[in-house]
């Protein structure tokens, strides 16, 4: 014997009501309560942190390439140490939200491996597509060697430069920062989209946006997809890895 | 006669024009007080004509930004043109032939996802008045007015759009978007 299905009643007057009713024909009210959108307080205060947040480190980038101090590497350095710090800063202040990006439990090896082989591929064909552009288009050769070639260690401060602080911090602004405050007023949508190409603006170069763009893309779904970063960190490693040899094997 | 008295008499809602049964008070389905008085009827009505004048005016906001986009996107390649040109700076046209094509993209693509494609768009844009900037502290007063209207017009469009996109939600729940 099963029992009868409880009647629907309205919250507000008991009156009967079918399941189909968006209205209370009783008393009028609403049945389901309307979503919950983002108060506006809520989403200016975040969107006020975030552009605060991408403003500064846009601002620097744009400095270090339009400037001619920063044809030093010396001066460049002090700026990625600020970057770095800026970053953290926003990251501790969010702390609830990033650490459990950075729990290892979540890493799936198979899903790993195919990142690492995905990497290195585009990165190589990226590499050769980017030659033959700078050679046959700019008619120049261009070497993000020759900014570190003059320092006493040179080669550990270009892999950690282009290689190692990318990996760590930009993945922490863009995939955990960004992402976060993004996703907390807009959805996951947004947050990708919009992490991923204010990631790809920031890099101040029209050209480098064609693969950036899909490259950012692809990153931050997998930050959706897995709710880690270090998909993010071993893909940026590897892409710019690959990039680093090729450029440190024409010396 | 008597047969008469007693047959229900199955009314249309006047403005979602569903069935409403002849003992409610309110239209179960976007909650037209039927059953209410003038004053009421009038109260409904002006709600539900404010709501649909705050999404059109909130769309005619984000077409603004459209439109903006598609006049910028010509500009910049007018303008990146004739610098290749006269320069001869492959820089120039490439820049000429990517941003167009980006923005041209992002105002099709703000048709779909008003939201995401003008916070994009804005960026880009605002990226691109530095990095000017940066380089040539003095282009910042060129063509000011033109930035200004740019901007705000995006800024704008970028608020129309959240502002759309809640409002829309609170039509379908209330089934006000027939």
């Amino acid at each position: 014997m099963s029992a009868p299905p409880e009647a629907l009643r309205c919250t507000a007057c008991n009156q009967p009501l079918s399941p189909q009713s968006r209205f209370c024909p009783g008393c009028g009210s609403l049945l389901q309560p309307l979503a919950q959108s983002i108060s506006d307080y809520s989403f200016n205060g975040t969107a006020k942190l975030l552009v605060v947040f991408y403003m500064v480190q846009l601002i620097l980038c744009l400095l270090v390439s339009a400037l001619d101090v920063f044809n030093d590497y010396r001066n460049v350095f002090w700026v990625e140490m600020f970057l770095a710090f800026w970053t953290l800063v926003f990251a501790f202040a969010n702390a609830k939200d990033i650490v459990p990006l950075y729990k290892v439990t979540n890493i799936n090896l198979p899903v790993l491996g195919l990142c690492a082989v995905g990497a290195v591929l585009f990165s190589i064909v990226i590499g050769f597509v980017v030659d033959w552009f700078n050679l046959e288009i700019l008619g120049k050769q261009f070497s993000y060697f020759q900014l570190y070639k003059d320092l006493k260690y040179s080669r550990i401060f270009f892999v950690l430069s282009i290689a190692v602080y990318p990996a760590i911090f930009e993945e922490l602004a863009f995939r955990g920062v960004v992402y976060n405050y993004v996703n907390s007023v807009s959805g996951s949508f947004n947050a990708i989209v919009i992490s991923s190409m204010t990631f790809a603006i920031i890099h101040v170069s029209i050209v480098s946006l064609v693969w950036l763009i899909p490259f950012a893309l692809v990153i931050g779904y997998l930050r959706y997809r897995y709710n880690t970063l270090w998909y993010g960190m071993v893909i940026h490693f590897l892409f710019n890895g690959v990039t680093c040899l090729t450029e440190l094997g024409k010396f | 006669m008597e047969e008469a008295a007693v047959m229900p008499i199955i009314e249309n809602c006047p403005t979602c024009k569903k069935a409403v049964s002849p003992e409610a008070k309110f239209c179960d389905s976007c909650g037209y007080p039927v059953g209410g008085s003038t004053f009421d009827k009038n109260e409904f009505e002006y709600a539900y004509e404010v709501k649909r004048y705050e999404l059109e005016k909130a769309q005619g906001v984000v077409k603004n930004g459209v439109t903006t986009l598609y006049v910028l996107s010509g500009l910049i390649l007018l303008a990146d043109l004739v610098v290749y040109y006269t320069t001869d700076n492959v820089g120039f046209l490439i820049a000429g032939i990517v941003l167009p094509v980006m923005f041209v993209g992002l105002a099709q693509w703000a048709k779909v996802k008003p939201f995401t494609a003008l916070v994009v768009a804005l960026v880009l844009y605002v990226t691109l008045i530095l990095s000017d900037v940066f380089v040539n502290p003095a282009s910042i007063v060129q063509g000011i007015i033109l930035k200004i209207i740019v901007i705000s017009a995006l800024v704008k469009a970028v608020r129309g759009a959240k502002d759309a996109q809640n409002i829309m939600g609170e039509l379908e729940a209330k089934n006000w978007n027939q």
